[in-house]
């Protein structure tokens, strides 16, 4: 009889099992676990911003050492970079009994100053599966952050829709006319299709790591939970994070695609277990101690993730930057946006939200690529720091400008530093007789 | 009249498919016809959606599809028999999944459609996803997806009269309550997992 009753329900409730068993195989907590120490530096997936004039330390053995074709002395673990060399990407070569291992544009000289530079944090990129306008759009944020010419930009996650193979290729089609370094974390999106995230891995390389520009350290964490929005850091990250933030350094940036701390929850507003302590986590196992690790080393977290939403939060002596997506946002007018910052004798001390279609530079070149004007359209609202690299004949030995400050000349290539002010302004490079 | 009847009246006389459900209750047939369905429409939708099948969305959206009908049911149905109201529980659960569903049927095939118009005639193309979520492609959506609410409530009112023999006002009060519940669980499984 009871039987019976129950009956007509089985298949439903055998149904619901197995999705929740589907749904539960297929999670995977804790994704690529890979994590890079000090013993992996150089490498070709995180390369190494050195300044002429500065040392660079290497970690692996070697007899030898060539950057490009030009071989350097080295003096314990560590080379001298040449102040005239050239800006640009380098292969390192390094030769230890007899046998030569190149590493691949493990190397970029930055022609910007260690003391007063940009970088740009771009987010939720969403490369989708198909040429034309879309990904149109996403090549002229590119073309932007060029001109810009940020020291470096990082990209805080979900730079692909669905971690597909197709969406991985047109991102690095894009990336790849990109001037200076890009550090990339994977986001969720990333493991929608690739849980294990063995697809971002193969494309962009590891999802834990460090970089320092000048004594500015930042640490790249992928602490996600496959394939869902919320994130997580196990013990091992949480221990790895800790030691990587203890780093001899300055000022001490985070980057995670989940937001750690949030002002507001946005639309996961409701979820009653997002709320801690009076504001919102996206972070659900290890939150106490990420959060004293970020607190007590007073930490700079870039995140994204939540695409409408710019926001800047203080909390315990943590900054949490949540930067809004270069992707539109159905119901938000703002075009495709990413942030600028600029560090002054290691201090913050410009933080902006830009918005691509309020920021327009064109060139205009004349006499054989000898004198170039300028044009800078400036719609933001605010003043916005550049660091113009100009490409002119190398016939001529030296340049003018008529505003701005040149921070380096090399044989044609020219670094012009400019405030670019609200409204329209021009910069005109003249070649000096 | 055969089983297979009230699956061919349910859009446009519901009422047929509710009297045929009252005299011969079905559930378990009807329920493995919907378990089918969704399996098959949530591997379309996924597909449409993202260009690729992921298991765990898959199963992910079989949940919601469900959630959608079962909960609301069986949360009015315990509601129902709160207040003291005596009916044949199998089948009220039928008529309702079988209303609720052919709506989503209806909702689902508009979405193929749009699916397909997105991934292969538009300009620019985009999956589904995208088109919706990034650039305001989902009004066309909302609309039928309002059509339906409101075609659902129609049904689970006349369900109310014809199987529960309440009273309009009881019938609207307690599903008007039993969607908020299962608005909320749904939401907390796509946001709060998802």
């Amino acid at each position: 009889m009871k039987l019976n009753f129950f009956k007509p329900y089985i298949p439903t409730i055998i149904f619901i099992f197995i999705l929740i068993a589907v749904m539960n195989i297929t999670y995977v907590p804790y994704p690529n676990i890979i994590r890079f120490s000090e013993s992996d530096y150089p490498n070709e997936y995180v390369p190494t911003m050195i300044v002429p004039g500065e040392y660079l330390k290497i970690s692996k053995s070697f007899d030898k050492v060539w950057l490009g074709f030009i071989e350097l002395k080295s003096e314990q673990e560590k080379i001298k970079i040449p102040d005239d060399f050239s800006p640009g990407w380098y292969n390192i070569t390094l030769q230890t009994n007899g046998v030569n291992t190149t590493i691949n544009n493990s190397i970029y000289i930055t022609p910007i100053s260690i003391n007063d530079f940009t970088f740009i944090q771009i987010t939720d990129f969403h490369t989708d599966c198909y040429d034309g306008l879309d990904l149109q759009e996403r090549k002229n944020v590119f073309n932007l952050v060029n001109e810009i010419g940020p020291a470096f930009v990082v990209d805080t996650g979900d730079m692909t829709n669905y971690g597909l193979e197709k969406q991985y290729m047109y991102y690095k089609m894009i990336i790849s006319e990109l001037e200076m370094p890009l550090y990339t974390i994977p986001g969720n999106m990333e493991t929608y299709s690739d849980p294990n995230l063995e697809r971002y891995t193969h494309f962009l390389g590891p999802g834990n790591y460090y970089f320092y520009f000048g004594k500015i350290l930042f640490v790249a964490s992928a602490a996600l939970h496959s394939p869902r929005s919320w994130g997580g850091f196990d013990s091992s990250q949480i221990k790895w994070v800790n030691e990587t933030l203890s780093k001899d350094s300055d000022i001490k940036f985070l980057l995670n695609h989940i937001p750690i701390v949030a002002e507001e929850g946005r639309d996961y507003n409701f979820v009653p277990w997002g709320w801690k302590e009076g504001h919102f986590s996206q972070i659900e196992d290890g939150y106490e101690e990420i959060v004293k690790i970020l607190t007590d080393k007073k930490v700079n977290v870039l995140s994204g993730h939540w695409h409408g939403y710019s926001n800047k939060f203080q909390y315990k002596g943590a900054t949490f930057y949540n930067t809004p997506s270069v992707t539109r946002m159905s119901g938000i007018k703002e075009g495709p946006r990413f942030r600028l910052f600029q560090i002054q004798n290691n201090s913050i001390i410009y933080d902006k939200v830009l918005d691509v279609e309020k920021f327009y530079i064109t060139h205009q070149y004349k006499s054989n690529q000898t004198q170039v004007k300028i044009i800078i359209r400036n719609e933001e609202g605010f003043f916005v720091p550049l660091n113009l690299h100009i490409k002119l004949s190398p016939s001529v030995p030296s340049y003018s400008i008529n505003k701005g400050i040149i921070i380096k000349q090399s044989s044609g290539d020219i670094w012009i530093k400019y405030n670019a002010p609200i409204g329209e302004s021009s910069i005109e490079v003249l070649p000096i007789i | 009249m055969s089983y297979i009847k009230r699956f061919k009246t349910i859009l446009h006389h519901p009422t047929d498919s509710f009297q045929e459900i009252i005299k011969s209750p079905s559930f378990f047939k009807t329920s493995i016809i919907i378990i089918i369905s969704s399996i098959v429409y949530t591997t379309i939708a996924e597909l449409g959606m993202f260009n690729s099948l992921m298991p765990h969305f898959i199963a992910a959206y079989a949940i919601m599809f469900t959630v959608i009908w079962f909960l609301p049911t069986t949360i009015s149905m315990i509601f129902f028999k709160i207040i003291g109201k005596k009916f044949n529980s199998e089948s009220y659960i039928e008529a309702n999944a079988l209303s609720i569903f052919s709506i989503l049927t209806l909702c689902f095939i508009f979405f193929t459609i749009f699916m397909i118009y997105s991934n292969i005639f538009a300009e620019p193309k985009r999956t589904a996803y995208f088109a919706m979520v990034y650039y305001n492609q989902w009004y066309p959506l909302l609309i039928i997806g309002i059509i339906g609410v409101i075609l659902i409530f129609h049904r689970v009112i006349r369900i109310g009269q014809l199987i529960v023999k309440a009273k309009i006002h009881q019938t609207i009060i307690i599903w008007a309550i039993s969607a908020i519940i299962s608005i909320y669980i749904a939401y907390l499984i796509f946001r709060g997992w998802l």
